[in-house]
């Protein structure tokens, strides 16, 4: 393997790769029309130290980005319309948009709220057209059916990778195709940071090793990228994925439930922290029972108000069902923090999971969980039918409605979700 | 100014039989009719088991979220827009 010269991948691309275009402030854009063509962004709050998870088109021509902090983004521009997030609306497109590439190909993969790959290797010979012209047509059609301000970057390729470097070089509405009669062209007007999963560390990695380009990048031959650059398999994946060859279907099992929450009013209250912690760690067990899971294992990650970081995981030997159940390991895990600071972030989430719902039998007070998780079943069946938190364990008494609701960036895994509604 | 408003208002709709659509033409609140020029988006939730349609629409001059509550038929006026911050 170590002595393979592999060509550049010469098949027909086949792979197309779908971004729509600053996605949660393009939908309020769509959604409120007063708000199309102004600077807008969308922050987890709208108070000045609320993060802007999307800036629109017109307020990243401004120079604002994602990560900065509202207040920033009024100093560059102090008229920015600043909006919530809408978790619901973002949701409902995703899903009409997928129905239309699903129209296209039965191998549609979600890779966030904002992206999907659509796979055309079996499907394509039932169009007589080109993938450009599919692309367009898709362009077309979610304009017409989802809304007329919708706008995505269209890439296409001979795998994952290239499908999306394409869909990143004309932003925005762009449409671009990577094959290997342009690959190195394309390759030459990049930097090592524009490839996606190139990060600064990797950059560090490659400079180290006299690899400045992404052209030098796919020059430089196996053996170096394993055993000097990367000094892994990842080497191999590397030297695959810059020539077009596809190492990136893969699909990942579940392997935890979370929820966090950034608190717009920090505190080292005790009792609101051991509220939001059963809060977020209700809705987490929601989310776990529905999909017929237990778990043996629970994770609390903390950030406080200085931005230190404090994480304790642990793996318990019950598995955990219940609410119940969950909380009190959470708050055992809670509790383990060396000191107590003010929170400015609380996650929780769950791991070791089982699918298998056959409960191992404990010698003493077998009947008491047995009841307990059919209490907790009954509860999820009335939230169910009557709305989130109808019904809620006492310790959330008394605590101010909070909105849990939020968009995993990145994620894939809490689609399934809203695939199953 | 975004307000949120959380009102039951009285809306017109219009039924499309070819479309097989039904939207909100006019709405009535604090006394006048606002005459809907364009329905920016609509979606669907779900509050327990009960469906809720929402309308993001505009005057043209204002943005309203309105929600249709297929339970009990009251449609609320969510929250009101001028588009300007």
């Amino acid at each position: 393997m170590d002595s393979l010269n592999l060509p550049l991948n010469a098949n027909e691309p086949k792979i197309m790769h779908v971004d729509l275009n600053s996605c949660f402030a393009t939908c309020e854009q769509q959604a409120s029309p007063l708000l199309r063509g102004k600077p807008l962004v969308v922050a987890a709050y709208t108070s000045p130290n609320g993060c802007v998870v999307a800036p629109s088109i017109e307020a990243k021509k401004l120079g604002i980005k994602t990560g900065m902090t509202v207040r920033d983004a009024r100093v560059i521009y102090p008229q920015v319309i600043v909006r919530s997030p809408d978790p619901q609306k973002y949701r409902a497109i995703h899903l009409q948009f997928k129905k239309i590439f699903q129209d296209y190909s039965p191998d549609v993969t979600p890779k966030s709220i904002d992206e999907a790959v659509i796979n055309f290797t079996d499907s394509h010979v039932l169009f007589k057209k080109s993938l450009v012209e599919i692309g367009w047509e898709i362009k077309r059609r979610m304009r017409e059916e989802i809304g007329e301000w919708i706008s995505c970057n269209i890439g296409i390729g001979t795998n994952r990778f290239l499908a999306k470097t394409a869909a990143s070089l004309h932003k925005p509405d762009g449409l671009d195709v990577i094959s290997s009669n342009n690959i190195r062209r394309i390759y030459e007007k990049l930097s090592l940071l524009d490839l996606c999963g190139i990060n600064t560390r990797y950059q560090a990695r490659l400079n180290a090793y006299g690899i400045f380009t992404p052209i030098q990048f796919l020059d430089a031959d196996l053996q170096r990228l394993k055993k000097q650059v990367f000094q892994s398999i990842n080497g191999y994946y590397w030297y695959l994925r810059l020539r077009g060859w596809e190492i990136d279907a893969v699909d990942f099992k579940r392997r935890s439930y979370g929820q966090s929450y950034a608190l717009g009013k920090h505190t080292d209250d005790p009792q609101a922290l051991a509220q939001l912690l059963m809060k977020l760690t209700e809705k987490m067990g929601r989310r776990l029972r529905k999909a017929e899971y237990t778990a043996r294992g629970i994770h609390v990650a903390i950030v406080y108000k200085d931005w230190t970081f404090w994480h304790k995981g642990k793996v318990f030997e019950s598995e955990m069902f219940t609410t119940q159940e969950l909380y009190k390991k959470a708050l055992l895990v809670f509790n383990k923090q060396p000191e107590r600071k003010v929170v400015a972030k609380l996650a929780v989430s769950c791991f070791d999971l089982s699918k298998n719902m056959a409960m191992q039998e404990s010698l003493f007070n077998n009947d008491e969980v047995a009841r307990s998780r059919k209490v907790s079943e009954a509860c999820d069946s009335i939230n169910d039918k009557w709305g989130e938190f109808v019904i809620t364990p006492a310790v959330m008494m008394g605590m101010d409605k909070l909105i849990l609701d939020r968009i995993a960036f990145g994620g894939v895994k809490d689609l399934e979700e809203v695939y199953a509604m | 100014m975004l307000e949120q408003i959380h009102e039951k208002i009285s809306v017109i709709t219009v039924h499309d039989r070819q479309k097989h659509t039904v939207i909100p033409a006019k709405l009535r609140w604090q006394g006048k009719v606002y005459t809907i020029t364009k329905i920016g988006f609509h979606h669907k939730i779900w509050d327990g088991r009960n469906r809720i349609h929402i309308f993001s629409v505009t005057t043209g001059a204002m943005d309203f979220r309105l929600s249709y509550d297929t339970e009990t038929l009251d449609w609320t006026l969510e929250e009101v827009s001028d588009g300007l911050s």
